[in-house]
């Protein structure tokens, strides 16, 4: 009996002990008390060396009845703060926040395409070595980061960044880059450079459009065209719904979408005459035009047509890799895992296109649409 | 006499005790050590843990001194990979989910279940792999192949025709802290059941250790490519953190339950390295007060450990080529004892 109640007492202490030490004890916040950050836009700050950092947070006055009577524009409310780096910019801000500053539910994050790239290295760094952030959210370019991140598009009730949903949807045109932990990686690999969505933002008529690609070089952070990003995105097989207009021999404009497909990289040759063979294969739908397309048959000028438009997307894309001595293809980083660091001469960070050739073999198929649409 | 181990206890013990701890840290050293060869350590170390695992007659051996001397070593270099192991997961715990919490106490909850729990039912160990290690393994299984969608690249898994010697031998090293705990933990379990272990109860356990390493290895460095997992202390833990599903708020995070779910994964691994510890048919018979001197020592070493990045590099460094060096010596002794059955046997069978 004695020895019984000696082994309670043992498992009474043991768990009094357990619960001095479970983590609630240390780190427990009350929601109510917890400031969720859910957008974050970086842009150059009044002096050289600075930042302006702008953050967004809901409006967590908000319940579920008040959603409707709230005024648009309201939903959320933005804090903006002038610091050094991005990690300074976070700490600044819990000091001037009475709640808890959490990271955790960061949806996007705004850097402006007028801030260095050494900025945006450090950056990228800061966010992914903080560990609390969880790397799901967008890295975005823009012109304004604090104006993009301030929109709130009229259609949006709940207190939720728009732009993430856009990007998160899989109803876009292509595949945008841009996904924070795939965007560290390409930060930190040699042979590829960084390219993410630019967006631009309409303050007027409170929307956002995401057309082209913004690509990290050297000097700078510079756009793409619209015709060089759909190609890199044929390219690199991210085309998920691309579309191309195509004149037919009536004068009629024949449409063709949801094109999509694969692409198929051949690398030979030897050090310093690389010879590249991206074959890509689409395929897309007639969506309308052209009285001769109401038949429903497959007209073999038409795929032509098609993929000699596409041939040419391609080559301004590698052009417009060539001139700005940029690789967000990843072709360089590939030779280098195929064939060993030794293969690539030049030091990480910087390609160079000298002895590359890059032939693109297009094919395309046009699909029947089907009965159901 | 305790009760036969059920094979299912059997098998799922041996995994636990492999896998226990060391996917926290997988992949990321063998990478450092063998570069582009890595996949190729991976398959010559499973490999040869696989076929050692079927050869080896998995039952305790006579008591000579040779004998007492390996078990020890390979006791005290258990503990010691145990230790150091902790002191990463708490870390790991505090960077990614609890940073306010200390490390110590992370540890603390852990080492104060495991201690207490040897210490009132000191061989209760392998009843409670045989229930949760093939609930983890499977809940893994499922994570790992969610994890599998954020793969891009496929061609760095493919082996590479360059093969660098020195580099692919650091790599096999590197794996020695996996494959210690194997021969004496075959051992331990042999003796306590009451027919000679199958050959296809011990080959399972080792292969399904292999096949997770692998798939892991797969994700990793799929996922993040074999220079940005460089780049991490816990690249593992990294890439499971992007499993997300959009959809639900408080579900949006999903890949943190697997590492959660390991945590109990390394308390059932460490709770059968110290049921191996302190059983009387290994070793020189440990007695069961050492498990508390062994989770202070740990505490202590949590305590006065400055980073995780130390204790990883006194595994990676110094423990990994004292358990590469006990597994060549044991596995050399084993041969022999293995030759010498078989002479003794035909003998027997001329007369």
């Amino acid at each position: 009996m004695i020895k019984r109640s000696g082994q309670r007492w043992v498992l009474v202490s043991l768990a009094v002990v357990l619960l001095g030490l479970l983590s609630g004890c240390w780190d427990q916040r009350p929601v109510e008390t917890r400031a969720a950050i859910l957008a974050i836009g970086v842009d150059p700050g009044p002096r050289k060396g600075l930042l302006r950092v702008t953050f967004v947070f809901p409006n967590v006055t908000l319940t579920a009845g008040s959603l409707t009577s709230v005024p648009s524009g309201q939903e959320t409310f933005t804090m903006t703060v002038i610091a050094s780096t991005l990690a300074a910019a976070i700490s600044t801000v819990q000091r001037e926040q009475s709640r808890a500053i959490y990271l955790g539910q960061v949806r996007v994050v705004a850097l402006s395409t007028r801030l260095a790239p050494r900025i945006w290295m450090t950056s990228l760094h800061d966010l992914t070595q903080m560990g609390t952030m969880v790397l799901s959210f967008w890295v975005v370019a823009t012109a304004n980061a604090n104006k993009l991140v301030a929109l709130h598009p009229p259609t949006e009730m709940v207190p939720e960044v728009a732009l993430y949903r856009a990007l998160s949807c899989k109803c876009q045109d292509l595949r945008w880059p841009g996904r924070a932990w795939s965007v560290w990686t390409n930060a930190v690999t040699p042979g590829v450079t960084l390219a993410v969505a630019d967006v631009s933002a309409n303050s007027t008529t409170n929307t956002f459009s995401l057309k082209t690609l913004a690509i990290l070089a050297r000097d700078g952070v510079s756009t793409w065209s619209l015709e060089a990003t759909t190609g890199w995105a044929y390219l690199t097989g991210r085309s998920l719904a691309e579309s191309v207009s195509i004149r037919m021999p009536s004068g009629d404009l024949a449409s063709i979408g949801h094109i999509h497909g694969t692409t198929q990289l051949k690398f030979t040759g030897t050090v310093g005459h690389v010879h590249l063979v991206d074959t890509v294969r689409l395929q897309g739908t007639v969506l309308g035009g052209g009285a001769e397309m109401g038949s429903g048959k497959r007209d073999p000028a038409l795929t032509e047509d098609v993929s000699r438009t596409i041939r040419q997307a391609c080559d301004a894309a590698i052009q417009a890799a060539i001139d700005g001595h940029v690789d967000p293809f990843g072709w360089h980083r590939d030779l280098i895992w195929r064939r060993g660091a030794a293969f690539f001469p030049a030091p990480a960070g910087t390609i160079s296109w000298q002895g590359w050739r890059v032939a693109v073999h297009v094919t395309f198929q046009i699909r029947n649409e089907g009965v159901l649409r | 006499m305790r009760p036969s181990l059920s094979p299912q206890a059997y098998s799922s013990s041996l995994l636990a005790s492999i896998l226990a701890g060391s996917l926290f840290i997988w992949p990321l050293h063998i990478v450092l050590a063998a570069g582009q060869n890595a996949d190729l350590v991976l398959v010559v170390a499973g490999g040869t843990m696989v076929i050692w695992t079927a050869i080896v007659p998995g039952v305790g051996r006579e008591p000579t001194p040779v004998a007492a001397v390996l078990d020890g070593t390979a006791l005290v270099l258990m503990m010691a990979v145990d230790g150091l192991i902790l002191v990463s997961l708490g870390s790991m715990l505090q960077t990614f989910y609890f940073p306010e919490t200390p490390r110590w106490a992370l540890a603390g909850i852990f080492l104060a279940v495991v201690v207490g729990w040897t210490l009132r039912r000191p061989h209760s160990a392998p009843i409670l792999a045989g229930l949760w290690v093939p609930l983890l393994l499977a809940g893994s299984l499922a994570m790992v192949g969610l994890a599998f969608t954020n793969l891009r690249f496929i061609r760095v898994l493919a082996p590479l025709p360059t093969i660098a010697l020195r580099p692919l031998g650091l790599g096999l090293v590197v794996m020695a802290f996996v494959i210690l705990p194997i021969p004496i933990t075959l051992r331990r379990y042999g003796s306590q059941r009451q027919e000679v272990p199958r050959w296809r109860d011990r080959l399972i356990p080792a292969l399904t250790a292999w096949a997770l390493l692998g798939l892991l290895y797969a994700v990793v460095v799929g996922t993040l490519g074999p220079t940005a997992l460089t780049h991490l202390r816990w690249p593992l833990v990294f890439t499971l953190d992007q499993v997300t599903l959009d959809s639900a708020f408080f579900l949006s995070r999903i890949g943190i339950l697997v590492i959660f779910a390991w945590t109990l994964g390394a308390a059932i691994g460490v709770l059968v390295h110290f049921d191996v510890m302190v059983s009387p048919s290994t070793g020189a018979g440990v007695p069961l007060w050492a498990v508390p001197a062994i989770g202070m020592v740990w505490f202590a070493g949590i305590l006065l450990i400055p980073s995780p990045a130390w204790a990883t590099w006194w595994l990676v460094h110094r423990v990994d080529f004292a358990a590469a060096g006990y597994l060549t010596l044991d596995a050399l002794y084993s041969s022999m004892l293995l030759v010498h059955s078989r002479r003794v046997r035909s003998s027997l069978d001329i007369q």
